[in-house]
């Protein structure tokens, strides 16, 4: 699962997970918004591979893609207005995502639908994992809870936080800020790869 | 007959770098002490406070070394698995030195947990990560205060703040010195800033509420002669920090019509000087040659008065010496172009640049202050409104003191009709103004206040009145605008 | 330029010994390099017998030649150590402790009376070179420029252990002033300052003592400290004079005291450089003294002669004074002309620790260097370009003053060879 992810090895997409992992419930909602974008731009553009010409492929993808990223923002701020709320400009910025725009040159644009339809998914659930690794660190140091459906309480109608016992030093803000952001990424990172000296993971 | 071979000079001088840390530590000694004296025998001896709060500020120093030490044990043993012993770590890779420094930039009220976490932190990422000893980039004692007070500030600060049991006792405010400045609109008369907490010779000697090792301001100067003469220290740095903070808050200072006080009190509080002396000369972190030296000091001069001024955070030491230890490889490499010909050239711009900059500084300071204390001085106490017509129950600043003329106003259709002074502490009032057509030449002529003299022999008080009926009416304007 | 450093001068072994003398050795090598890179091709044979001061060798290039020191038959060639460590070529020649010179030459009385091409001749075909430590030849030096305005004579020796020129200049300070003496009128220099220590003070009033017949010569006092000794530093202190590369630039004729003593023998004797002084000195020395040694002769004999080595546990034998001397895995060091002293002393091992970056390399470099930078930035060449560590003078300060016992000095060794 952490070979080849795209987070952890590819370093791609890091400015939006960083930002959005302050809860777990982001992270998941994120994950799933990125895992769906990625899925059908890949089948789209695996569709349409032998007709989009090479000289405005980029362009033509970026257009594919917006389609796609501004449609998920339309329903999700019709159906869960609170969840497009703590998200915020984040689900646009989906579509500047390095991870979809590179999948789509690297991969979609050189198989068939299906095998691109299969690493959208792929893809999308290893980067859904690694932001949900991310945000429980961040979450249980820095609030001293673990909330699972608190936001999308509003379509379900109940809610699942997991409250942790609070001393004086532990939940601590520093990890919800950006600075702890970064801190949780080096530290991951280098519990990673601390055996790594035959660069496996890459 | 064989021998064998060495490369190198083989006559070597005697100073050493465990000779220079020993000097460092001897100095720190005193200002130990005294944090003990002040923070622990003192509120010990008036009876506030119990065995385990007489001995927390040594417990302190005592602890964060030791969890130092401990960290660099077990990052050598279990993760690097380049096992050093015990007088490894105290000789080569000065372990306990972040230590030492942490515990003295923090208050007394903080507790040990919370130093623990800050010493793992501090030692961890402040120095290891990077390659241990003499790799480092920021200085791992700052660092390892700034995760402390961004995480746990709030605890801190409900845990008493900067303030030990017995000062808290008889403390005119609960602000520390530069946050009070701060509140005060950056400039203010030598009461308002410095009385609350003593006089400057207070400050100085070190009476006033601080982090454990901050305040002394005579031992730390006393430190840093001791070090200079057994050339430990880059002492241009120190220098040329202080001069320039205390030259750019003069330019500020006489701008606002402060004297030669408010410089001195700009460079006795807060973390300056212990920031000056012992965290931006440490050698790693500091560039290389000594004019480079002077201009890393002007530098850092720069960012503090602009940290101090123009951010709503009170201190600026920490985030300028982080922030300029992360410039330190551009200054280097600006030497190893430069160091043969002319240097002038950056000084030159860098003094230029803290001239300008305290001079907009200065003024903007006394535009906000011209602006905003005239309608400081407007209380609004009651406000009536029937039909077209408002009255407002009004205290405005005299010449007595901030509220000493009271008075009833009478606004109709955006017009004063009656001010019906109810009460007054100016006693020159009574004398001069009540018994003459003063007030109606001042409603005669409400929009053109400027026509009207005051009058002789009670000067201040006409103008306040003036004052007065300028600000109820543009605050009246202000709420009810159409 | 800075200000010189002072380190200590730990002359105590050998600054009040007289110069002893063993001109007595079995076997001398001539040597037939020089470390400078001249080489010299030899015009005799084995079995051959030549007389002392008979021309064995000469470099075609400059015509300039290089003596025996002894008289004997020729054996063998062999190869030994100089002192900068490289095993050179050399003749092998057997003492028969005779001193036997080709031809009788009378000493001259007045020894002013030399014309400058015959002086100049003179020191060519004796073989004359900077006994202070360069080995370039003399004849060269005093031919770079017409007409000199000032002549020094370098009598600082600022570094540690080393007494043979103060031991000189303490016994023949009278010949010397004869010798500078001569050397103005020969020239046609109008004044010669002669440059010692300000603490020297046996030596002031040693000179002192006859300076008063010579107006045109001066005693001049530099500070004392390291690298007081150096030549820029001398004629920046004596005549307030800087200049680029060489000294002749600006009419000024720098010289050491033992190469002017030795031309002075030339003068008044009509004979080729043989013997020079040296201190042999340190800890691993039963009796340390400064020794007249034949040219050629085999350190390891020497030693032999003055009592040997002390029982040290771990000896270094350095060859130089301990800044810019070279430690050599063996006794079989030659004495070469530009050869002053040998120190054997014991190895205080000192593991170094990391750079604290406190720039006291920097602040200490006679030619404003940063030897710091240039360690850290040794793989970088671009970098190493704007750093220009071709200006390096060797004199080890940098690694004098390091508080973590770094070699400082071996890396900016390195990145010279790498620009």
């Amino acid at each position: 699962m952490f070979k080849n992810n795209p987070i952890f090895t590819m370093m791609l997409g890091l400015c939006s997970a960083l930002a959005v992992t302050t809860t777990l419930e982001n992270g998941i909602i994120m994950g799933i918004s990125v895992t769906v974008v990625l899925i059908f731009s890949n089948m789209i553009i695996s569709l349409l591979r032998n007709v989009i010409n090479d000289n405005i492929k980029i362009p033509s993808y970026i257009l594919i893609i917006s389609t796609l990223v501004t449609l998920i923002d339309v329903l999700l701020k019709k159906y869960i207005p609170s969840v497009s709320d703590s998200l915020g400009i984040y689900i646009p910025l989906i579509i500047v995502n390095c991870l979809i725009l590179g999948r789509a040159i690297n991969f979609a644009s050189k198989n068939g639908v299906v095998k691109s339809i299969k690493d959208g998914f792929v893809m999308g659930g290893k980067y859904s994992l690694a932001l949900i690794i991310i945000s429980l660190v961040r979450e249980i140091l820095g609030s001293g809870s673990i909330s699972i459906i608190d936001k999308l309480s509003q379509i379900l109608g109940f809610k699942l936080i997991i409250n942790l016992p609070k001393f004086s030093v532990f939940p601590n803000p520093f990890f919800v800020s950006s600075a702890g952001a970064f801190l949780t990424l080096g530290l991951i990172l280098a519990l990673l790869y601390k055996g790594d000296d035959k660069n496996e993971l890459n | 007959m064989e021998f064998k071979v060495r490369h190198g000079n083989f006559l070597k001088s005697s100073n050493s770098t465990n000779k220079m840390m020993k000097h460092l530590i001897i100095s720190l000694i005193p200002i130990i002490l005294f944090a003990f004296y002040k923070n622990g025998i003192l509120p010990y001896i008036h009876g506030y406070t119990n065995v385990y709060q007489l001995f927390k500020p040594l417990i302190m120093v005592i602890l964060s070394c030791l969890t130092c030490f401990f960290t660099e044990y077990c990052f050598y043993k279990y993760v690097t698995k380049d096992h050093k012993n015990f007088k490894d770590l105290i000789n080569n890779t000065y372990s306990i030195i972040p230590g030492i420094f942490l515990s003295l930039i923090l208050p007394v009220n903080t507790s040990l947990l919370i130093l623990i976490i800050g010493s793992v932190f501090a030692s961890f990422i402040g120095k290891l990560v990077y390659g241990g000893f003499g790799h480092n980039i920021f200085n791992p004692a700052l660092v390892g205060r700034l995760f402390v007070i961004a995480s746990y500030g709030a605890v801190i600060m409900s845990s008493g703040g900067y303030y030990n049991i017995y000062e808290s006792v008889d403390a005119v405010t609960s602000a520390t010195p530069l946050a009070n400045l701060s509140s005060l609109n950056y400039v203010g008369s030598y009461e308002e800033v410095v009385y609350p907490y003593g006089s400057l010779l207070d400050l100085f000697l070190g009476k006033m509420p601080g982090a454990l090792g901050e305040v002394s301001k005579l031992l730390i100067i006393l430190a840093f002669i001791y070090l200079v003469c057994n050339k430990v220290l880059k002492w241009r740095i120190s220098i040329s920090y202080l001069f320039t903070v205390f030259v750019m808050s003069f330019i500020i200072g006489i701008i606002n019509g402060e004297g030669l006080w408010y410089p001195t009190f700009h460079i006795l509080t807060g973390g300056l000087m212990f920031g000056a002396v012992f965290m931006a000369t440490d050698p790693v972190t500091s560039p290389i040659s000594n004019s480079a030296g002077v201009v890393y000091g002007i530098c850092l001069g720069i960012l503090t008065i602009f940290f101090r001024f123009l951010t709503p955070y009170p201190e600026g030491v920490l985030s300028s010496i982080l922030f300029m230890n992360l410039l330190v490889p551009i200054f280097n490499n600006y030497t190893i172009k430069n160091h043969n010909k002319n240097k002038c050239a950056p000084l030159i711009i860098f003094v230029i640049l803290a001239i300008l900059l305290s001079c907009y500084i200065g003024f903007n300071i006394k535009n906000n202050d011209n602006a905003s204390k005239k309608d400081e001085y407007l209380q609004v106490i009651n406000e009536t409104v029937m039909g077209n017509t408002y009255t407002y129950d009004i205290k405005y600043k005299g010449f007595t003191s901030k509220e000493s003329i009271e008075a009833t106003v009478t606004i109709q259709n955006d017009y004063i009709i009656d001010i019906m002074i109810t009460n007054t502490l100016d006693h020159y009032y009574d004398s001069h103004i009540k018994n003459t057509t003063y007030i109606k030449d001042i409603i005669n002529n409400q929009n053109n206040l400027d026509n009207v003299d005051t009058i002789s022999g009670a000067t201040y008080t006409s103008s306040y009145l003036k004052e007065m009926t300028k600000s109820i009416l543009k605050y009246h304007g202000d709420k009810y605008e159409k | 330029m800075n200000r010189v450093i002072e380190i200590g001068h730990h002359k105590n072994l050998t600054i009040n010994k007289k110069i002893t003398e063993y001109i007595k050795p079995q076997i001398i090598y001539i040597p037939l390099e020089s470390k400078n890179g001249v080489e010299y091709s030899h015009n005799v044979k084995e079995g051959d017998y030549i007389y002392k001061g008979e021309v064995v060798a000469v470099n075609k290039d400059i015509n300039f030649p290089i003596h025996s020191s002894v008289s004997g038959y020729v054996v063998a060639g062999s190869h030994k150590i100089i002192n900068n460590g490289r095993k050179i070529r050399c003749i092998v020649v057997e003492n028969d402790f005779k001193e036997k010179y080709e031809n009788r030459a009378g000493t001259k009385k007045d020894i002013t009376k030399y014309s400058k091409e015959e002086f100049i001749n003179l020191l060519r075909e004796s073989g004359i070179t900077g006994l202070g430590g360069s080995d370039f030849p003399a004849f060269i030096k005093y031919t770079s420029c017409d007409n000199f305005k000032y002549f020094i004579i370098n009598g600082v020796e600022c570094e540690p252990f080393i007494t043979a020129d103060y031991a000189l200049m303490r016994e023949y300070a009278e010949n010397l002033l004869e010798g500078i003496d001569a050397i103005l009128e020969i020239m046609n220099i109008p004044k010669a300052y002669i440059a010692i220590k300000e603490t020297n003070d046996v030596i002031a009033s040693e000179f002192k003592k006859y300076i008063g017949t010579y107006p045109n010569i001066s005693l001049s006092f530099v500070s004392d400290g390291y690298p007081a000794g150096w030549e820029k530093n001398i004629v920046s202190e004596v005549l307030n004079i800087t200049y680029d590369k060489y000294p002749s630039e600006k009419g000024v004729l720098v010289s050491n005291v033992s190469t002017v003593y030795a031309i002075y023998d030339m003068l008044k004797n009509n004979r080729p450089l043989t013997e020079r002084v040296i201190t042999i000195t340190g800890s691993g020395i039963k009796k340390p003294q400064n020794v007249r040694v034949k040219i050629g002769a085999l350190m390891s004999e020497i030693i032999e002669h003055i009592d040997g080595y002390k029982d040290l546990k771990n000896p270094l034998f350095i060859a130089g004074g301990p800044m810019m001397g070279k430690s050599l895995p063996t006794d079989d060091l030659l004495v070469t002309k530009d050869l002053n002293c040998v120190i054997v002393m014991e190895n205080k091992l000192s593991y170094p620790n990391v750079c604290i970056s406190c720039g006291k390399c920097a602040s200490v470099c006679p030619v404003k260097l940063l030897p710091v930078l240039i360690m850290k930035n040794i793989k970088d060449d671009k970098k190493l370009k704007d750093l220009d560590p071709k200006r390096c003078i060797e004199c080890g300060l940098c690694s004098y003053i390091c508080p973590s016992k770094i070699e400082v000095r071996e890396f900016v060794k390195e990145a010279k060879e790498r620009v």
